[in-house]
């Protein structure tokens, strides 16, 4: 087993103990969940909605919903990462439902509040605008091919867990993320007049 | 750190390229969403440990408050079949164990006998079960049986036992009738000499044990028959 192989076996188990603790009703160990999730939630919270504060509020619903049910989640079944996107995806549509709204693009403005201080000048804006153009590829992207780029990139869940967070086979993920990458590829192309 | 199935260049650089795209969370929003987070978790924790604690307080007096003979209001009123009842029950026996052999036990006997005979009454004022009837009015009997027995030909009647016939004499027909003939079987006049019974169904045990904690009288409310001390608010 390579050192890589090792120390994703090892977080698993951290993951599955911190899980078995919660379930007992362990604050603690719920907190360190929160911490180990808290950047994959909110990143895809974030870009579905048009304010931080939107972003923040969902996401902490995310993580109280999870709490509820948490006495209620069987370790055997779905993985606690698939359990939790589920709960943020579903939390996510709920919102926009009951407001009628839909998702708004991320601004520009709010987006800059989150770039790297240290960044000279020209970086910073050519990194916000990058930022900004992969955005608004994905928003023109389905809501399942967005999904699925979450799971696999930033979530870096395998094609396993990804099918069961998402409710389909491997095949059929597999197949969205490879539509998913050729039409981000696209959108861009179209962006930067490439097309 | 990523996991994919097979050192995929390209997947590395799609990887690269969507987290351009993803804002990450600032530490100001970590801090934040964390303490709403937790502010709940941590007061639901408590909450529950609480719950827990406060069901094996309950328990804990309960079993105390049975060693001096006291249950809640709720318990003493209860009549068979209800949830408290097996608590009532258990108080009777503790109660009965921890008193010395002769005039004080007897007496509890007869309050326990009353009792039973004012459970039996106020059943008959609702919803009849044959059953539950049957079965109390036989612990009636086993426990008038007992009470009598250590009666003493020297001894006046004592309150308690002034107090049951009372309680009988005011029973509602056909209650009364049946209580009387038990009371009669037993013994109405305690100054009378007993023939020996020998052993009485359910009544095995020396050291005058009643019947009504004895498994093998069919009653389904003792202690023997595994019934908790308090239900408990909160118990799991």
């Amino acid at each position: 087993m390579t050192d890589s192989a090792r120390s994703t076996v090892s977080a698993d188990r951290h993951i599955d103990r911190l899980v078995k603790r919660s379930v007992e009703g362990d604050p603690r160990a719920f907190g360190k969940l929160y911490d180990q999730y808290v950047d994959r939630v909110f990143a895809f919270v974030r870009g579905r909605v048009g304010s931080v504060a939107d972003a923040e509020d969902i996401t902490a619903s995310v993580f109280l919903k999870a709490w509820e049910a948490i006495g209620g989640y069987d370790q055997r079944g779905l993985p606690f990462g698939a359990w939790l996107f589920k709960i943020a995806r579903n939390l996510v549509i709920d919102t926009y439902r009951r407001s009628g709204r839909t998702p708004e693009q991320v601004s520009v403005e709010e987006s800059a509040e989150t770039e790297a201080e240290d960044a000279a000048v020209d970086e910073a804006v050519f990194a916000r605008i990058r930022a900004e153009e992969v955005r608004d590829a994905m928003e023109r992207l389905t809501e399942e091919q967005r999904s699925v780029l979450m799971l696999r990139f930033i979530w870096g869940f395998d094609l396993r867990d990804s099918a069961q967070a998402l409710g389909k086979t491997e095949g059929a993920v597999k197949a969205l993320q490879h539509r998913a990458v050729r039409s981000l590829a696209r959108l861009l192309a179209e962006e930067n007049g490439d097309v | 750190m990523y996991r994919h199935d097979t050192d995929d260049i390209e997947f590395d650089a799609v990887a690269r390229l969507v987290s351009e795209g993803v804002e990450p969370i600032s530490e100001r929003s970590r801090r934040e969403v964390r303490a709403r987070v937790m502010s709940t978790v941590t007061r639901d924790a408590l909450v529950t440990r609480a719950r827990r604690m406060f069901g094996r307080a309950v328990a804990a007096t309960t079993v105390a408050a049975t060693l001096v003979g006291g249950v809640s209001y709720a318990a003493a009123i209860s009549l068979p079949g209800d949830a408290l009842y097996p608590l009532k029950r258990v108080s009777e026996d503790v109660t009965l164990q921890v008193l010395p052999d002769g005039g004080l036990q007897q007496r509890f006997l007869f309050i326990i006998a009353t009792r039973r005979a004012d459970e039996l009454a106020r059943m008959a004022e609702g919803e009849v079960d044959d059953a539950l009837m049957s079965q109390t009015l036989e612990q009636f009997r086993l426990t008038t049986n007992e009470a009598f027995r250590g009666a003493s030909l020297a001894d006046e009647p004592s309150a308690s036992e002034t107090r049951l016939r009372e309680h009988v004499d005011s029973a509602p027909e056909p209650t009364k009738a049946q209580l009387q003939e038990a009371l009669d079987d037993a013994g109405s006049d305690p100054r009378t000499p007993q023939e020996p019974m020998g052993d009485m169904p359910g009544d095995g045990s020396s050291g005058g044990q009643p019947g009504p904690s004895d498994p093998a009288n069919g009653s389904d409310v003792g202690p023997s028959d595994g019934a908790t001390m308090a239900p408990g608010p909160g118990r799991p």
